[in-house]
């Protein structure tokens, strides 16, 4: 599956220290990868978060297809799935902002800190502004902490 | 001899707050975390995230407790 960590949890994965209860990914709208998403989401039932409790839903490749941004509650806690992400674009561009980052014995694929600063600076809500004062301090001290 | 020891610099402050850079990020607690592995920096949010929910259970029980 094609998919690349975003929001949150991506901060946390670079070093931030502020906490996050769902993981944001930016995924590729391909027909093959909507069924492997749909594969994936099929392990931990996926529902809409804040939709009406019993109101039909079935996460598969066609309704994926339909819509574009997602959230949802799942079993491992709530999930969302972005398709297009403001200011930087589709999967391909945010892809194109992203690394590889050694996981254990394999790799994830996470969105850049200096990726994650230009949506901080283009959200800009309060919570964006204490998010990117970290991501700020993050890149400074990879950077050899020069102020 | 009492010069140079009038120029060693003399005990630093001490200041019940750790190192922050002008926004307030606490550089401490930063460069800690830098020094982690991605793996475990998600295993440690993921444990400060259950002990939050957990200290909130208890919090919860505590309140609805009926008297004894």
């Amino acid at each position: 599956m094609e998919y690349v960590v975003i929001g949150g949890m991506a901060e946390v994965l670079h070093g931030g220290m502020r906490p996050t209860y769902d993981v944001d990914v930016c995924y590729r709208r391909t027909p093959e990868n909507l069924h492997r998403l749909e594969a994936a989401l099929g392990e931990v039932h996926p529902a809409l978060r804040g939709a009406p409790p019993g109101l039909p839903f079935r996460a598969d490749a066609r309704t994926l297809e339909a819509g574009n941004n997602f959230t949802f509650d799942t079993d491992i806690g709530p999930l969302d799935l972005l398709g297009w992400v403001e200011p930087i674009g589709d999967f391909d561009r945010v892809n194109g902002e992203s690394v590889d980052l050694r996981f254990g014995e394999s790799t994830i694929r996470v969105l850049s800190v200096d990726g994650l600063i230009r949506i901080k600076q283009h959200v800009n809500r309060p919570k964006d502004q204490a998010s990117l004062a970290e991501l700020l301090a993050i890149k400074r001290e990879r950077e050899g902490g020069a102020a | 001899m009492d010069r140079e020891r009038q120029d060693e610099p003399g005990p630093r402050p001490f200041t019940p707050f750790p190192e922050q850079d002008e926004n307030g990020v606490d550089l401490t607690l930063l460069r800690e975390n830098l020094r982690l592995t991605p793996l475990e920096r998600a295993r440690r949010a993921e444990c400060l995230r259950r002990a939050v929910l957990r200290m909130h259970e208890l919090a919860n029980v505590r309140r609805h407790a009926k008297p004894s």
